[in-house]
């Protein structure tokens, strides 16, 4: 045993290793690096349900089912006043939209995709998705990531540019060395 | 020519005296040229959505243009472009302009809509055209007047030099006792 060392440090090397071990662990479900079409940014699976028939046919003629709104209530996912369409090889899922000031003219977003194979798997589609598609018929902003930044996540950079503010303050007021306001 | 007692509690710098500073004619003529140009394509990362940037980029553009003025013509100049009070209403305005626009999408509205939608704003066009109004010429330009002016203050705070310390320490008996101790030593070394 090397002399010095102690309990603290044994306990602090085995934390770092776990830590790696635990980092590579992640890394195997880490989808393929700069992959558009990756499941993170696409679509994140929420459940799988069994399938019948009865559900397809009312998937088919536009009816959501109730196992599958019973499935999503049971998420914590809204589940009421849903509609679907049929896109080829899945279904889109919509929810309306509850804010006076939005023009619902047409159906939003698609917010619910399901796969009916074998199983019927429920996906919800990611924010990302959202973003590319719609931002510039939403906001008016050609710009993705103006639009997200000061729009969609508007109170976040507003906190940032608060951070910033009170840096500057605190710096006026450890380090001004001359001049009074 | 004569040196100015400069060396009160800092680093130590000779000051030569102003308006006898040696200033190097192609950084002075560069800097003259490129300084408007570059606030030019501050303002157009700020404000224009089409390329990347936004209000953090455009800012911190400006910013450096301010800090190139101070560096090459000198901080007190530089300050007497951008005086201190100028400047922190500046940095708080821009936090303003932000979060007044949230406010006044609510008042004006009468609570129809929450804070921060754009698109309750009564301006006479469209939802989407409301919100890209906003964010473009309101929000953007906030975060940039906000950030510039940010920057430029650090540099500047942190850009002090020993005169103009001097000028501001003439008012307190401190300062003036240091002086008095500072020409005896220096008569001193006079002396010698």
């Amino acid at each position: 045993m090397v002399s010095g060392l102690k309990l603290l440090h044994v306990v602090g090397l085995l934390t770092v290793f776990l830590l790696a071990c635990l980092f590579f662990y992640v890394l195997e479900d880490v989808p393929s690096f700069g992959d558009p079409h990756s499941p993170a940014n696409e679509r994140v699976l929420l459940s799988k349900i069994n399938a019948s028939p009865q559900i397809i046919n009312e998937l088919n003629e536009g009816i959501v089912p109730e196992v599958l709104k019973s499935e999503l209530e049971k998420r914590g996912f809204y589940a009421e006043e849903l509609s679907v369409m049929h896109k080829g090889d899945h279904y889109d899922i919509y929810i309306p939209t509850n804010e006076s000031e939005f023009n619902t003219k047409e159906p939003e977003v698609p917010f619910y995709l399901v796969v009916a194979d074998n199983a019927i798997e429920i996906y919800r589609y990611a924010p990302a998705v959202r973003y590319e598609e719609r931002v510039e018929e939403e906001c008016g902003v050609p710009n993705m990531v103006t639009a997200i930044l000061a729009d969609y996540r508007g109170y976040d950079t507003l906190g940032e540019t608060t951070v910033i503010f009170t840096a500057c303050v605190a710096v006026i007021l450890l380090l001004r060395r001359y001049g009074r306001l | 020519m004569s040196v100015k007692k400069a060396e009160i509690g800092t680093g130590g710098w000779k000051e030569k005296e102003r308006g006898k500073e040696e200033r190097d004619v192609i950084v002075d003529t560069v800097a003259r040229v490129m300084i408007p140009l570059a606030q030019l394509f501050a303002l157009y990362v700020m404000i224009g959505t089409e390329g990347a940037g936004g209000g953090f980029q455009g800012g911190v553009i400006f910013a450096a243009t301010l800090i190139l003025f101070g560096t090459v013509f000198g901080v007190k100049r530089g300050r007497e472009a951008l005086p201190e009070g100028i400047n922190a209403i500046l940095n708080s305005l821009g936090l303003y302009i932000y979060a007044g626009v949230g406010i006044l999408c609510i008042i004006l509205t009468m609570g129809a809509v929450e804070y921060l939608n754009y698109g309750g704003f009564p301006l006479p066009t469209e939802f989407a055209l409301r919100r890209g109004y906003l964010v473009t010429y309101a929000v953007e330009v906030g975060i940039g007047i906000t950030v510039a002016t940010v920057f430029a203050s650090l540099f500047f705070d942190l850009a002090w030099r020993e005169d103009v310390i001097e000028s501001r320490e003439a008012s307190s008996a401190v300062a003036s006792a240091r002086r008095e101790a500072d020409a005896r030593s220096s008569g001193a070394q006079g002396g010698e």
